[in-house]
């Protein structure tokens, strides 16, 4: 901008401020006046202007500094005198005790009002405080810039709120003593918290306005936020008063007994606690009363809580208090994220239901096979009736813990909020009864797979796909906590073997479920060898369709054909004791069939090996069942046809009849010559022939339920069936039912040689792989490559090792750390 | 007068409206709306002594020492942090009873280029660009003062 | 100029298109519409018309010119300017037309004083507005057009002067100083700058009568006056100084580092050093005067190393503002311990800007970290987040893209966070510019000059971004363009 010639620039006019050093005392007279109106509410006469531009012409003559001082002083004495005296005359006597409790209620209720009296006065002293302070620093605007940038001061306001904190709050309420102004303020605030905790109404918004005050008065000048009085004097005397409180609320609870009161009243406090930081005091205590509560409250006594005899948390559990234990749950999980006692509880209750359970169903067992070992001593067949209440026994386990598995399903999605600790708690605890063996007798793997047969043989007759889909999912969780999965799969395969063979499954699409089901949940290796069970008999029944049309076409039409249904099985994949020959050790010879029966066979045999060269078949006699037609010459001439299904060997003890003549008998030897069955099995095929009341097709000499080697038995033409076709069922033979002792042991036998095995294999596996491996280690990998089959006797794996090292699979390398080579 | 460049301004000048040389003669009211808003009631119709219609009034008026009074809108006048806390209505002072800030030490010239600034802050707030506001040279130092009084 | 070939040459006479005058050519005739010549009065009325409308394509100015003239001063701020600050630019405009300040409040002289040193118009008549003898202090940012009586003169005029500041005071002669002696000045804080002409006897005379009464004595640019034996007289008789800054005064060495040690009252103290010191007499130094500091500024002494920061962790209990500054020799793992676990309150002003390894041929520095980087970014921010409020990280360049992640992560913010300087961070790119933005709520100024990633930052109002690339480029052009 250029600067072109003009008219001097007029400085503001010196002398219109009129402000001179002499005029300091005049100005400040009159601002004091003024000031003193502001504090006695007198202000409406006042013109801001005029006091602001007073004190600006008393800055402006540099005296800035003194007028700061002069208004400190006339605040001070301004508090010291007035506003002290206002407070300290509300202070009635009864505040000045030392009460900590709530004794006489009178007592209570006269230092309640005195209390209210005195927090009412203070309030207000603040609050006028507050407002005339706010009011004189805005008018005092001027100075208040220039002392603060300039002399780097507090704002005025700033400085007068510390001189109410030590002029008033922290005066002495009377010259004789230190008790201050402050302290009379701190006990009453919490002698009415201690009323409002034992459930008296106060007035809070009071108290809340008390600690504004507290929250607007500072340690320092500097006014850090950590200085407020609020956090550096009345925060800790509250939480420590609290502290004593609930910790003698927790001792009070306690000794009431009743857990569910304790959590009632534990989840009101916290509650209630945290409406009171934020209606009563401040919210910046929020989370340390929490703290005092978690601990003194709650850490300190949710373990005793918890096994509160007759309430705590078993009786919760058993009476099914899903609100109960949502409380205990959520005390629980605020201060231990394990919720240690609550998990105990709850894992110590399912594993002794879980056990009851168990003791049930071996009490009903050792009562039927009490019951089976009655009739005669040495006899292997148990009777029907007993048998059928071990099954019974067994199923009835797997519901039972289907039912708890359900109540605890229930409680956990409930109660427990699905919290992953308590599940896996939960699991592990069903998994631990489940699998627990008393003398190493664990018979969970064989319960579950008679209830998986129970049902697919008859359970799921009339029910929709759902519900099926429902009853087998609740199978599948149970096989979940079974360890020993082989020892189920092996009892699977044997009943599901019958199941096949003897066409008893109600359904094969839930049979198929049922395995995809199992695929899903143990793998596929568990389920190989069962679908190849389901191969063979896909396989041969297309066998048994070309084999009759290769018949038809090969032989004379005319001629009346034995029709023939055949199962090929695959001998590795089905159960070893359908697929052996072998009992007891002995040999046993193949049993002499019928001419014309032995004719099928052969031409049979013929066929498939025509088919399949190199193959060898070894028929199950003893698995088969056989249609044939009976007619029965009644006495009075007339002839009764019926058609009968009996099993193989009753079948060829039936057709030697044809060759006896009527009225005549066979004793039980002869049979046995002829027939060359099996004692066990005669004995039970005659039973069903000769003793059963409705499918008696043969009389027995003498009429008794055993079957003796000298026994008589003449074919019955005077029997009597209401059905054209009759069914003749072998005695015990076919029913999947559970094992006695010595087929149980046989069973463990197997499996514990399958087991070794399968150890083996392992440990041929892994150090194929690694070479050279420390015993340790190795151990670790053979665990949990067959944990999934099933949890591997430690000594069992031993011996294997030992075992491999003398059979030179393997070598040791080193002593120290033990380490093993494989030999190529 | 030459606050005729605040452009979006409404300027209705008033039959007391009185030029600047005759100031010193004449100390007059000037009405000065800014907006579209209906003009107010004049101050002298409403009753000093009922604060509530004050407190509630859009306007205020501002005097200078010679006796020049100016009747902006209430938010504009508290432009100046000063007349802001005069006017504060919570303070109880005369002022915020009246709506009236009598500014004692400064002109009528002064203060109608300090109205005319407050005009010129609310217009430009927060815009990135500013243009200039004209100040006459020979005001400056005044200005300057009352700048500082007014803490604008 | 290639077309003007086709026309008459200048001094010729011709026709005016327009009017059909005949007037003389000149170099400043102007074409007609169909390419004729146009006589001074048509020339000058075209140009009129062309004028208008570029006048109005440029109508809504957006002052971009002055945006970014400000936004380099660090103004961001929308809205107008405060009155007080416009009148003081216009009184500095018309300085030479006023004749006194009259009562003009000591602040507004203060800032009048600053800009009209910022403009360097400071000057002899200028200087008698601000002699008033009722003031007692006196700031003058830019004395070098005063002469020797102007300095006389001030302390003539003033007697009640305690703080003197005179920055640039080449021609502060022993002959003014003797003249302030000889006034018996209540004078309580002296800060000088460039006064290079007073001899070390004048300097040692003035210690030795003000000695006493001074609090803070900042001396800065004293060349090769000042030497040891100065500063050892200064410190033997200031007993009082709590606030010391010596900066550029070349003489001063390991004597004066050790002589500085007994100012027992110190609570301000900011050394420069030209000449190398020893690093145990550093260690000494500040292990005697931290524990009472609040004000600690250490720049360009390259032989510090961690022990120095241990000091500083051990001894400082009250330091607000810290600036540490020009070393390769601390490391991150110094800073790191420096900031973990620092008994001292969060500071309020950091600045560590070039602590960093210097080897081009390795430019990443090596794997355990020299100078303020990652970790120690982050301890940093740990301890002093939250009382910050002005940064300089310049040109530490080991801090990492992940650590300025993870200081300027969601969630996290610096309350109090003003001014921050990350220039010659590559690293720094918009999102970390957006992230920075977010975490500091009260953010005014950004400097960011060499921060190559930054190409497209969002910038809130009220933010003023410095040296941003895309902050740059409106200025070249437009400098091309006038």
């Amino acid at each position: 901008m250029s600067l072109r010639a003009r008219n001097k620039i007029r400085a503001p006019r010196r002398g219109m401020t009129g402000s001179k050093t002499n005029d300091f005392e005049t100005s400040w007279a009159e601002l004091s006046t003024s000031l003193k109106k502001i504090h006695t509410k007198d202000a409406s006469a006042l013109s801001f202007e005029e006091i602001y531009r007073k004190s600006y012409n008393i800055v402006l003559g540099m005296r800035g500094t003194e007028l700061y001082e002069r208004i400190q002083q006339l605040e001070r004495e301004w508090l010291d005198t007035e506003v002290h005296k206002l407070v300290t005359g509300a202070i009635s006597p009864s505040l000045l005790l030392a009460k900590q409790l709530v004794d006489a209620q009178d007592q209570a209720n006269e230092r309640r009002d005195a209390g209210e009296r005195f927090l009412a006065v203070l309030k207000e002293a603040w609050e006028d405080h507050q407002l005339c302070m706010k009011m004189i620093t805005d008018v005092l605007m001027y100075m208040d810039r220039v002392m603060s940038t300039d002399h780097r001061k507090p704002s005025i306001y700033v400085a007068s709120m510390a001189l109410f904190r030590d002029h008033v709050l922290r005066a002495p309420i009377r010259p004789d003593t230190t008790t201050s102004v402050y302290d009379v303020l701190e006990s009453t605030v919490l002698f009415m918290l201690q009323l409002e905790r034992s459930g008296h109404i106060i007035d809070r918004p009071l108290i809340r306005h008390c600690v504004y005050m507290l929250e607007g008065l500072y340690e320092t000048i500097t006014e850090e936020e950590s200085s407020k009085l609020y956090l550096t004097v009345f925060e800790p005397a509250f939480l420590e008063a609290s502290k004593k409180f609930y910790q003698a609320e927790g001792r009070r609870l306690l000794e009431t007994g009743d857990a569910a009161t304790f959590c009632k009243v534990a989840t009101e406090r916290l509650s209630e606690e945290t409406e009171r930081c934020i209606d009563t005091l401040s919210s910046l205590s929020k989370t340390k009363i929490k703290d005092v509560l978690d601990n003194e409250l709650i850490k300190n006594n949710i373990a005793e809580v918890v096994n509160l005899e007759g309430t705590g948390v078993r009786t919760m559990l058993d009476n099914d208090r899903i609100d109960n234990l949502r409380s205990v749950y959520v005390l629980s999980a605020r201060v231990d994220s394990k919720k240690t006692p609550l998990t105990t509880a709850v894992q110590r209750r399912i594993v002794e239901m879980g056990k009851e359970i168990n003791a049930s169903a071996i009490a009903s067992q050792v009562s039927t096979s009490a019951a089976g070992k009655k009739p005669e001593p040495g006899e292997k067949k148990p009777a029907e009736k007993p048998v059928n209440q071990q099954t019974v026994a067994a199923i009835k386990w797997v519901d039972d813990i289907l039912r708890l598995k359900q109540k605890f399903d229930n409680i956990w999605e409930n109660a427990f909020e699905s919290d992953q600790v308590l599940q896996s708690a939960i699991t592990s605890s069903f998994s631990e009864f489940i699998n627990f063996s008393q003398g190493g007798d664990s018979r969970s793997s064989e319960y579950l797979s008679l209830f998986f047969d129970e049902n697919l043989k008859k359970g799921i007759k009339g029910k929709t796909d759902a519900e099926i889909d429902i009853l087998l999912d609740n199978g599948i969780t149970l096989l979940r906590y079974i360890k020993d999965k082989d020892m189920f799969e092996a009892y699977y395969k044997k009943h599901l073997s019958r199941r096949l063979l003897m066409k008893r499954s109600v359904s094969m699409d839930a049979e198929r479920q049922m395995i995809s089901k199992m695929k899903m949940e143990v793998g596929n290796q568990f389920t190989q060898r069962l679908e190849s069970m389901f191969k063979d008999m896909t396989i041969s029944e297309d066998l048994t369709s070309s084999y009759k049309e290769h018949m038809r076409q090969s032989s004379d039409p005319d001629q009346k054909r034995i029709e023939l249904d055949i199962n090929v099985l695959t001998s590795t994949m089905w159960p070893m004791e359908i697929m052996s020959n072998a009992r007891n050790d002995e040999v046993q010879l193949p049993p002499i069939l019928p001419k014309e029966v032995d004719s099928v066979k052969q031409s049979f045999e013929q066929f498939y090996l025509g088919k399949h060269n190199g193959r060898k078949l070894s028929w199950q006699a003893s698995m088969g069942t056989a249609d044939i037609r009976a007619t029965f010459q009644r006495a009075n001439g007339k002839v009764q046809r019926h058609e009968l299904n009996v099993s193989t060997y009753a079948m060829i003890i039936l057709l030697l009849f044809n060759d006896v003549p009527t009225g005549e008998s066979l004793t039980y030897t002869e049979i046995q010559e002829r027939t060359r069955i099996p004692d066990h099995d005669l004995i039970r095929n005659l039973q069903s022939l000769a003793v059963a009341p409705k499918t008696r097709v043969l009389k027995k000499d003498p009429m008794s339920k055993d079957v003796k080697p000298t026994d008589k038995f003449v074919f019955n033409n005077e029997f009597q069936s209401p059905f054209m076709k009759v069914r003749i069922g072998v005695v015990s033979g076919s029913a999947n039912k559970v094992e006695n002792q010595d087929q149980r042991k046989e069973t463990e036998k197997k499996m514990s040689e399958e087991r070794g095995a399968s150890i083996e294999a392992a440990i041929v596996r892994i150090m194929k792989q690694r070479k050279t491996l420390i015993h340790s280690q190795l151990m670790t990998e053979v665990l949990s490559q067959l944990s999934a089959r099933f949890v591997p006797d430690v000594n069992m794996i031993k011996k294997r090792i030992e075992s491999l090292i003398d059979r030179e699979y393997l070598e040791r390398v080193e002593e120290d750390p033990p380490t093993y080579g494989y030999v190529a | 007068m030459i606050i005729t460049h605040l452009s979006p301004a409404r300027l209705v000048p008033l039959p007391y409206f009185h030029p600047i040389p005759s100031l010193s003669f004449a100390p007059s009211t000037t009405y000065l709306f800014i907006g579209t808003s209906p003009p107010p009631t004049p101050p002298h119709t409403m009753s000093a002594s009922d604060p509530s219609s004050s407190s509630q009034s859009e306007y205020v008026t501002l005097v200078s020492g010679d006796g020049f009074e100016f009747v902006i809108p209430r938010s504009t006048a508290c432009v100046s942090g000063t007349i802001r806390r005069m006017l504060e209505p919570s303070s109880r002072f005369s002022e915020s009873v009246t709506g009236r800030c009598v500014l004692e030490n400064i002109s009528g010239i002064v203060l109608e280029k300090v109205c005319e600034y407050f005009c010129y802050n609310e217009k430009n707030k927060n815009q990135t660009y500013v243009p200039d506001m004209d100040i006459p040279p020979e005001l400056c130092l005044e200005l300057l003062m009352a700048a500082d009084y007014l803490d604008a | 100029m290639m077309g003007a070939n086709s026309q008459p040459f200048a001094f010729q006479l011709e026709n005016c298109e327009i009017c059909g005058k005949r007037f003389t050519v000149t170099p400043y005739s102007k074409a007609g519409p169909r390419g004729g010549l146009l006589c001074a009065k048509c020339s000058k009325e075209l140009a009129d018309d062309e004028k208008k409308p570029r006048a109005n394509r440029r109508a809504p100015r957006s002052g971009r010119r002055q945006k970014q003239s400000n936004l380099l001063d660090g103004f961001a701020q929308p809205g107008a300017p405060s009155l007080a600050e416009m009148c003081t630019k216009k009184v500095a405009d018309n300085i030479n037309d006023i004749e006194e300040f009259g009562d003009l409040p000591p602040q507004l002289l203060h800032r009048l004083g600053q800009i009209l040193c910022k403009r360097r118009v400071l000057t002899s008549r200028t200087l008698n507005l601000f002699l008033r003898s009722d003031l007692n202090f006196i700031d003058i940012y830019d004395a070098a057009k005063l002469e020797t009586q102007d300095f006389e003169k001030i302390f003539a005029f003033m007697p009640n002067l305690y703080h003197v500041n005179f920055r640039f005071a080449s021609q502060m002669k022993d002959k003014v100083v003797d003249y302030l002696l000889d006034r018996d000045l209540k004078i309580k804080r002296l800060q000088l700058d460039a006064a290079n002409l007073i001899s070390d006897a004048c300097w040692q005379q003035l210690f030795r009568k003000l000695g006493p009464q001074l609090e803070s004595l900042k001396l800065s640019n004293l060349d090769s006056s000042f030497d040891d034996e100065t500063v050892e007289v200064m410190c033997r008789e200031c007993t009082a100084l709590q606030r010391l800054k010596l900066k550029q005064c070349w003489k001063m060495g390991n004597r004066s580092l050790r002589a500085i040690s007994e100012l027992l009252s110190l609570q301000h103290l900011s050394l420069n050093f030209v000449q190398e010191v020893d690093n145990e007499i550093l260690l000494n130094t500040i292990s005697k005067t931290s524990p009472r500091l609040r004000t600690l500024s250490l720049e360009g002494i390259s032989t510090a190393d961690d022990r120095l920061l241990d000091i500083i962790h051990v001894n400082c209990r009250a330091l607000t503002k810290f600036r540490f500054s020009d070393n390769a020799v601390c490391s991150d793992r110094g800073f790191v311990a420096l900031f973990t676990d620092w008994s001292n309150p969060p500071l309020e002003f950091v600045d560590l800007s070039s602590t960093r390894d210097v080897d081009n041929s390795n430019p990443d520095g090596p794997a355990d970290a020299i100078g303020l980087a990652s970790h120690g970014f982050m301890a940093l921010m740990n301890h002093s987040g939250p009382g910050l409020q002005k940064l300089n990280i310049a040109s530490c360049r080991h801090v990492s893209r992940s650590a300025f992640e993870e200081v300027f992560a969601a969630g996290k913010t610096y309350p109090n966070l003003e001014e921050l300087d990350v220039s010659f961070h590559t690293v720094v790119d918009d999102y970390v510019v957006g992230r920075i933005f977010q975490c500091c709520p009260k953010l005014q100024k950004l400097v960011a000059f060499a921060c190559f990633n930054l190409r497209d930052a969002q910038v809130p109002a009220g933010v003023a971004l410095i040296g941003g690339l895309r902050a740059q480029d409106p200025i070249v052009l437009e400098g091309h363009h006038y």
